[in-house]
């Protein structure tokens, strides 16, 4: 029975408008509708004998409630919604203003709150939900478990890469890469740039298509293929002025002419480097141990990771069958799938992850206490409410209005949260050190799913809280309101421990950040009193890649050392000088060379993987210049030449490991297969000679994760090797401040050889600072978070209190005025905070037991439960606490019974 | 429109629409008429007379204008607009097929 709408829209619009903007008038007209309607009756009624009253109190009887009729009356009108929303606002913000350090108090919390919660949740998920490629969740590199080194190996050879690149039921795209760097000469200066070889498939991997040109073709990546390149947007812009004619140019890289054939777009990043060139892997290539490659691929779609781990745990068992008798490296070998992004990110999400975690309970913290203060505010305005419902407003209107308001104090707040969170972005990612962000700084913008996040949050947290007490007070009886007036505190028992609830949650919450945060404290003192092994202060170091064309033999290579290490050497202010094949802490020798060796005399162990150790190769100065302590027998010198008996020192862990008795000095081992990347060394050689361990030295740390255990190392000397390394680091320590000393080095290099760039440059202070980085960061973060729960949790217990002395006024006066000592009102009110604050701190040391727990990956030298943190936390918070009861028990102390008992 | 209450609102707007159907009339009028009519069987509340009046405006079905009543005092008359009528036609189509249909139902069973 729909009746037709279209002949009655136009009416219906015009009666709309007239309401809206014509209320007065419509409201004038009402009112005098309903005189005429009751001035008719009374004439009826008093014709009918009645007396003029009788008439009027029965006019007025039949009608009912005059005011209540007109409010139904103008319901009906049907804009009412609107009207009384800006209506509702207005009257919103006119109480906001009129209890300004309560409004402001909630409002800063709210963005507090939701500003760190968005900016935090938009940098977690710029570093690991975003992807800046369509394949990402499928793209995986293949490492390989290696038993003997007891790690997983990146590097894999040429037959392993076809091997894993014959499993198409379960890849979509093998393809491979290496890094690499070359010598980019153009003009008079050669440049150190950082590229990458890369099979044809690997750019068109990442459906990433180049800004200009194309990427590579199959043709191009066969051996003998023709000399091409890619260049990165960067390089483009940097070195050749964004050439819009440079397709088809030649580049020299070290020394050999390439025909730029493409230019990828800003911040496309595959391995690093910034150029790409052809892998030209060479399929007849039949050298298992010459693993030199990264493996990546592309799943195919549907393909899990498990399902695809167990077909290459097939493949690795299929390995060690056939070659484990020969190559010991496959016995035990298994293949694993690696997604990118965890790789990439593998190292910041643990941190991330409990920054997160703590962001979220901050979240809670300031939800809690907006939650406390919001129904503090309603339960005041429980007799302003009464009066209202008993003056004939509706139940309905009351519940809406006080709504209004509380969602005007939590959207304001939402509002100032997304702009304190624009603002506080940029300071974020300031403070991580770029390295440790997946993606260019600029690229991090304000998540909008965060700012709907932070936006629902708001509104959902000003609906609750609104909610609850205008609920509340539109149900109580109107009768007890009234005469109980505000001060009452019997009936408001249900609000009373929902908010005590509350505050005990805010205090719990707070605890476990602020014990996250001091655990952090404790772990980073841990950190910085770490022993590094060497001493980082006052040592500048480089890098130094040799060309194979250039120098082809370990002779020349030494020679050419030798000559730099002489000539930086006499430079003023030049303690020392030493090469080494790989720094701590930056050069990642461990996954590049790791050594096999036998101990003479003893029978081989390879099970338990001690008689395989890092390979640094270095000159003699080494140890000196970089401040590595000796422990045993006598450091490399200028008598391990190249006809002396074969030395090599050890490290104190090595030592351990093989000689626990402390006698290692003076035994022999032989060296045995070298693992990982060989084409960092020039020429091949049988590694047959014998060596005498001839000092054992103080562990280094190897990795910038200063936590992670160190492994057994061997140091040999530079001029004792048949093959040597081509990428070598130089390190010089110097009287003075050695980041001043780079031209003059610079310079002594160039007199040995000009055509050598030295590059990567940075003194070790500056290396074992940048791995504090991202703990440096987790910290000042956690521990800002744990301070502002913990000014949070303050705020809301103080309101609390405050709010119950100030509803409690009579009775204390009453109290005061029979007799109640002020200290006796002092401890009363201390008291109820205090009692709160316990059961917070107990269930928060609760709480933090299980929660610190996430936190084990984090930390160092110190336990996620360790009692003396938790205990001093839990004092911190008492301490805290007291002082926001003692502001309230100080005025409820100061209240005059008779000012107080007159106030009702 | 499914409260229980509809079928009291529902007639007492197609007893306020039969009402202004004749002439225009002011709102005491209308329950006055009402009453008269029906032999003082149907009393329209008046509490709810007016929220009636206002929503039936509202909704296009009626229009409203001041005017001068029987003793020159200002009155607020009601009338039906077009679609008020057209509604109203159907509305007392449904009501003579609910009614009849109650009819037999009652003298049947």
């Amino acid at each position: 029975m729909q009746p037709p709408v279209y002949t009655r829209w136009p009416a219906k619009i015009i009666h709309c408008l007239r309401s809206l903007f014509l209320r007065d008038r419509l409201d004038q007209e009402l009112a005098e509708e309903l005189r005429f309607h009751l001035e008719k009756q009374m004439a009826e009624d008093i014709a009918a004998g009645m007396s003029p009253e009788q008439a009027r109190a029965s006019a007025l009887k039949n009608l009912g409630g005059v005011e209540q009729l007109k409010e139904e009356c103008r319901d009906s009108r049907g804009v009412r919604f609107i009207q009384e929303f800006v209506q509702d606002l207005r009257y919103g913000l006119r109480l906001i203003t009129r209890t300004p350090v309560l409004s402001a108090v909630i409002v800063a919390i709210l963005a507090i709150g939701i500003g760190s919660a968005t900016a935090v949740y938009s940098l977690i998920d710029a570093c690991l939900v975003y992807s800046k490629y369509p394949v990402v969740d499928r793209w995986d590199v293949v490492h390989a478990y290696s038993p003997r080194q007891k790690m997983f190996v990146n590097y894999l050879s040429v037959p392993e890469v076809l091997d894993v690149k014959s499993l198409t039921d379960i890849f979509e795209a093998v393809g491979a890469i290496r890094g690499d760097s070359f010598n980019l000469t153009r003009g008079d200066y050669p440049e150190r740039i950082l590229g990458t070889r890369v099979s044809a498939n690997g750019i068109s991997m990442t459906q990433v298509a180049p800004i200009l040109g194309r990427s590579f073709t199959e043709q191009e990546d066969r051996p003998g293929g023709p000399p091409v390149v890619v260049l990165s947007a960067e390089l483009w812009k940097r070195s050749f002025a964004s050439d819009p004619e440079i397709l088809g140019q030649p580049i020299r890289l070290d020394g050999v002419a390439y025909t730029v054939i493409g230019v990828m777009p800003p911040h496309f990043d595959l391995w690093g480097g910034e150029l790409w060139i052809p892998l030209q892997l060479n399929p007849s290539d039949s050298n298992r141990t010459d693993r030199r490659n990264w493996i990546i691929t592309v799943l195919r779609k549907g393909v899990t990771e498990q399902a695809a781990n167990a077909r290459l745990a097939v493949l690795a068992k299929e390995l060690e069958e056939q070659y484990g008798a020969t190559m010991p490296d496959y016995r035990g070998w298994d293949l694993r799938v690696w997604n990118v992004k965890e790789a990439v990110n593998g190292s910041v999400k643990p941190a991330l992850l409990v920054l997160a975690f703590a962001v979220g309970l901050l979240i809670l913290v300031s939800c809690a206490n907006v939650a406390v203060l919001l129904l503090a505010r309603g339960t005041v305005r429980m007799r302003e409410i009464a009066v209202r419902l008993a003056l004939g407003a509706g139940q309905r209107r009351v519940l809406r209005q006080i709504l209004t308001e509380s969602l005007v104090l939590s959207l304001t707040g939402g509002i100032l949260g997304v702009l304190a969170a624009i603002a506080c972005l940029p300071l974020l990612i300031h403070l991580i050190p770029d390295e440790y962000l997946d993606v260019a700084p600029e690229l991090i913008r304000i998540n909008p799913t965060a700012l709907a996040i932070a936006a629902a949050v708001a509104v959902a947290m000003g609906a609750l809280f609104g909610i609850v007490p205008a609920w509340q007070a539109s149900r109580q009886d109107l009768v007890v309101a009234l005469k109980e007036g505000s001060g009452k505190i019997g009936g408001d028992r249900a609000g009373r421990s929902v908010r005590d609830v509350m505050v005990v949650v805010e205090i719990a919450l707070s605890l476990i950040v602020l014990a996250g945060a001091a655990l952090m404290v404790q772990s980073y003192e841990h950190l910085e009193g770490i022993d590094l092994g060497f001493r980082p202060d006052h040592v500048l170091s480089f890098s130094i890649s040799l060309p194979e064309t250039k120098y082809p033999r370990a002779e020349q290579i030494a020679q050419f050392f030798d000559r730099a290490i002489q000539s930086i050497s006499s430079l003023p202010s030049v303690e020392s000088a030493a090469v080494v094949s790989g720094r701590p802490m930056i050069d990642r020798t461990e996954d590049l060379t790791s050594q096999d060796f036998v101990i003479e005399g003893r029978p081989e162990q390879d099970a338990r993987g001690a008689e395989n150790a890092n390979l640094r190769v270095v000159s003699p100065g080494y140890f000196r210049t970089m401040g590595i302590r000796l422990l045993q027998g006598r450091s490399l010198s200028e008598q391990d030449g190249r006809d002396a008996p074969r030395s090599v020192v050890i490290s104190d862990t090595l030592a351990h490991l093989n000689w626990p008795k402390g006698d290692a000095v003076g035994h022999w081992i032989r060296m045995g297969q070298l693992f990982g990347r060989r084409d960092a060394f020039t020429g091949t050689a049988t590694r047959s000679a014998s060596l005498e361990i001839v000092g054992v030295v103080s562990d280094v740390k190897q990795t910038r994760v200063l936590e992670a255990p160190v492994r057994p190392e061997l140091y040999l000397p530079l001029d004792q090797q048949e093959t040597a390394p081509r990428i070598m680091a130089v390190v010089v320590r110097s009287t003075t401040d050695p980041a001043q000393l780079t031209p003059a080095v610079r310079k002594a290099v160039a007199s040995v050889d000009a055509e050598q760039p030295i590059y990567d440059v940075s003194t070790m202070d500056e290396v074992v600072a940048d791995s504090f980085g991202p703990k440096r960061l987790t910290l000042f973060l956690l521990l800002f978070l744990g301070c502002v729960a913990l000014l949070l949790s303050s705020i809301g217990l103080y309101a609390l209190i405050a709010y119950s002395v100030s509803v409690r006024r009579h009775e204390i006066g009453i109290r005061i005025a029979i007799g109640a000592q002020r200290a006796d009102i002092r401890r009363l009110i201390l008291l109820q905070g205090l009692k709160l604050t316990a059961i917070g701190v107990l269930t928060g040391l609760v709480g933090s037991l299980a929660a610190t727990r996430l936190m084990q990956s984090v930390l160092y030298g110190v336990s996620p439960t360790d009692p003396f943190t938790l205990l001093s936390v839990a004092a911190a918070l008492f301490g805290a606490a007291l002082l926001a009861c003692y502001i309230p028990a100080r005025s409820a102390v100061g209240i005059e019974p008779i000012i107080a008992l007159r106030h009702e | 429109m499914s409260k229980p209450t509809d079928l009291v609102q529902g007639t007492v707007d197609l007893l306020i629409l039969k009402t202004v159907a004749l002439r225009p009339t002011h709102g005491w009028a209308i329950a006055q008429r009402i009453r008269q009519v029906s032999d003082n069987v149907l009393q329209v509340n008046q509490g709810a007379l007016y929220p009636a009046l206002h929503r039936l405006e509202h909704q296009g079905w009626i229009r409203s204008e001041w005017g001068e009543s029987e003793n020159n005092r200002r009155a607020k008359y009601y009338s039906l607009t077009a679609a008020g009528r057209k509604y109203l036609r159907e509305e007392e189509a449904n009501w003579e097929r609910l009614s009849s249909a109650i009819g037999l139902v009652l003298r049947t069973s």
